[in-house]
C-alpha cells in the first residue's frame, strides 16, 4: 500500500529521519512506536505533504507522492489526524465532519451560483453521513453547536470521524488515545476495527503499549529517525535494541 | 435632509467596501491592509473610462470591478505564499505601491491633480433628486452583495473557507487546494472594493491619489474589525459608525483647524477601546 524508501530529512544540522525504509501492508493496522522524537510524527508529516523537503522516495499504491502537496496527497486516498487535536473550532461540529467529505472538493463560486441545485444536494448528501455518524457516537445533539464547544475526548471523537467521512483508504492516526477515558477509548477502538473490517489500512502512532499490543497487527519501531525492528508486537517486545531504545525490560 | 443624505451614501459607499474587506479578512483570515488600494483601483479605473472615453455607467461599473479584480490576482501570488506579519506587511507595501502609481502615473491618472468631474450613473443624472436616486442605487446594491456573500458562505463551497480560515493545514489535509480558496476569495473581495470605489468617485466627482492612500487601507480594516470579524451585518455597522462619529465632532464646535485631527484621533481612540473592551468588534466572532 505505502513504501518508504531511503527517505532523509535533516533540519539544521540534525538528523530527524535517517536513510528510513519501511512498508505498509494493505487492510492491516500497523503501529509505529518509538521514543519521543524518534521520528513518528515526522513520518506522517513527510506522506502527507506537510513536510515536502525531504529526499527520497514515498509510494502509495506505486505512485510516488514525495513533494506533492497535501491536498493532492489526500485526493490519493490519504487521511489523518493531529497528536494535538486540531479541530475547526468556530464552525459547528456538523461543518467539521463535511469539511473532510470528498462530496465538498472542487466546488467552484460559478457553481454556487449557477450550479446551486447540485451543490446544495452535495452538501446535503455529506450532511446526512455526517449526522449518521455523529449519531452512531451519541453525539447528534451536537452536531450544530461550535466545535469550541466539545471535551477534549469528544474532539478525539470528532476526529476519527472525519476520517471516517473522507473515504481514505490509507488512515495515519497520531495517538488518537492519548489523555482519554478508558470508556472513550473502546468507542474509538471500536471505530478503528470498523476502519479495517471496511478494508481500510491504518498506521497508528501510541504510546499505550497495551493498546498496540491489542490492536495492531504489526509494529515498526523507530528510534533517531531509524527503523530498529518491525514485526508482531511479540516479536518487537523481544527485541534487545528496542527493549534498549524503548520499551525497557 | 442633504446632509443627511451625504452621510448616508457615504455609509453605504464605505459599507461596500468594508464588505469586501470583511470577506476576504473575516471569513477567510486573510488580514490585509491595501483594500484602501483596491478602491482607488476601482475609482481610477471607472473614473477615466467615464471622463476620457464617455462609456455608460455600466461599463465603467464592470471596468472597476475587472481591474481590481485583476490587480488582486496578480497581487495574490507573492502574498498567498506569506503568512501572518508577513503577509500584512506585504499587502501594507502594495498600498505604497498603488498610491505611487496614482501619483505618478500622469497620462493615465493626471497625477497629483487627480481628476476631475467625473459624470455619475445616467438614471442618476436624468432624474431631480439625484442623491435620493445615488443612494438608492447603493443601497440595492448593498443588498444583492450581502446577498451573494451570504449565498457563498452559507454554501459548501463558504464552508472550506471558514475551515481554511480556522486551520489551513486542517482544510488541505481533507483534500481541499485552499490557495484556490484563498485566491478567489481575495479576487471577490477585491472586486466588491473596487467597486465601491468606483461609487466614491462617481459621488464626490473628483478623485485624487491622497484619497486613496494607507489611510484608507487602514480605515477599512478597522471598519471590519469595529463591526466585527466574519459578520456581514458588522461590516455595515463598523462603516456606519465610523462615517457618523467623527461627523458628530461637527457639533462639538471645534475650530476647523483641529476638526480634522480630531477625527483621526477619535479612529486611533475607538481601535484602542476595542482592542481592550471588545476584541471581537460589535458582531464579530474572531479575534484578530
Amino acid at each position: 500500500m505505502l513504501q518508504l524508501y531511503q527517505v532523509h530529512l535533516s533540519l539544521g544540522g540534525l538528523k530527524i529521519l535517517q536513510q528510513l525504509s519501511l512498508e505498509i501492508q494493505e487492510g492491516k493496522i500497523t503501529g509505529l512506536i518509538g521514543p519521543n522524537g524518534a521520528g513518528k510524527s515526522t513520518v506522517f508529516n513527510v506522506v502527507t505533504g506537510l513536510i515536502p523537503f525531504a529526499s527520497g522516495s514515498v509510494k502509495l499504491r506505486g505512485q510516488e507522492i514525495l513533494g506533492a502537496s497535501p491536498d493532492q496527497v489526500s485526493r490519493l486516498g490519504l487521511m489523518r489526524t493531529f497528536q494535538d487535536s486540531v479541530i475547526l473550532s468556530q464552525i459547528t461540529v456538523l461543518e467539521n465532519l463535511i469539511s473532510a467529505s470528498p462530496l465538498l472538493r472542487d466546488i467552484s463560486l460559478a457553481q454556487v451560483f449557477f450550479r446551486s441545485a447540485q451543490t446544495r444536494q452535495r452538501k446535503a448528501e455529506a450532511g446526512a453521513k455526517a449526522l449518521e455518524l455523529l449519531g452512531r457516537v451519541g453525539l447528534e445533539g451536537k452536531a450544530n453547536s461550535l466545535a469550541k464547544e466539545l471535551s477534549y475526548g469528544q474532539t478525539k471523537l470528532v476526529e476519527i470521524l472525519k476520517v471516517m467521512m473522507s473515504e481514505a483508504e490509507l488512515i495515519f492516526l497520531d495517538e488518537p488515545f492519548s489523555g482519554l477515558y478508558p470508556e472513550m477509548i473502546k468507542v474509538i477502538q471500536s471505530l478503528i476495527y470498523e476502519l479495517v473490517k471496511k478494508g481500510k489500512t491504518i498506521v497508528l502512532v501510541e504510546h499505550n503499549m497495551k493498546l498496540i499490543e491489542e490492536v495492531c497487527d504489526r509494529v515498526i519501531v523507530l528510534d533517531f529517525g531509524e527503523k530498529i525492528a518491525e514485526g508482531t508486537f511479540a516479536e518487537v517486545r523481544k527485541n534487545k535494541k528496542v527493549i534498549e531504545a524503548y520499551l525497557g525490560n | 435632509m442633504d446632509y443627511l443624505l451625504h452621510i448616508a451614501i457615504l455609509s453605504s459607499i464605505y459599507s461596500l467596501a468594508v464588505l469586501g474587506q470583511n470577506y476576504a479578512s473575516g471569513y477567510t483570515g486573510l488580514i490585509s491592509i491595501n483594500h484602501g488600494a483596491f478602491m482607488g483601483i476601482g475609482a481610477y479605473a471607472g473614473a477615466i473610462l467615464l471622463k476620457w472615453y464617455g462609456v455608460p455607467f455600466p461599463v465603467a461599473f464592470l471596468a472597476a470591478g475587472a481591474a481590481t479584480g485583476l490587480a488582486a490576482w496578480l497581487l495574490s501570488f507573492p502574498l498567498l505564499k506569506l503568512k501572518g506579519d508577513s503577509f500584512v506587511l506585504v499587502s501594507f507595501g502594495f498600498s505604497f505601491i498603488a498610491f505611487n502609481l496614482f501619483l505618478n502615473w500622469r497620462g493615465l491618472t493626471n497625477g497629483a491633480l487627480g481628476l476631475k468631474a467625473i459624470p455619475g450613473p445616467e438614471l442618476v443624472n436624468l432624474l431631480d433628486n439625484t442623491k435620493i436616486i445615488f443612494l438608492a442605487i447603493l443601497l440595492a446594491l448593498i443588498l444583492i452583495t450581502l446577498w451573494g456573500l451570504h449565498k457563498i458562505l452559507q454554501s459548501s463551497y463558504g464552508v472550506v473557507i471558514r475551515a481554511t480560515r480556522e486551520n489551513q493545514k486542517v482544510t488541505q489535509i481533507a483534500g481541499h487546494c485552499t490557495d484556490s480558496y484563498r485566491r478567489s476569495v481575495f479576487v471577490l473581495s477585491g472586486v466588491i472594493t473596487g467597486i465601491a470605489g468606483l461609487f466614491l468617485a462617481s459621488y464626490i466627482s473628483t478623485i485624487d491619489p491622497t484619497l486613496f492612500n494607507y489611510h484608507l487601507s487602514v480605515l477599512l480594516l478597522i471598519m471590519a474589525i469595529l463591526g466585527g470579524l466574519a459578520s456581514l451585518k458588522g461590516s455595515i455597522a463598523g462603516a456606519t459608525l465610523l462615517i457618523v462619529l467623527p461627523e458628530l465632532l461637527r457639533f462639538l464646535g471645534l475650530p476647523n483647524s483641529i476638526l480634522a485631527e480630531s477625527q483621526q484621533i477619535s479612529y486611533g481612540l475607538i481601535l484602542i477601546l476595542l482592542m481592550y473592551y471588545r476584541p471581537v468588534g460589535l458582531f464579530g466572532t474572531y479575534k484578530i
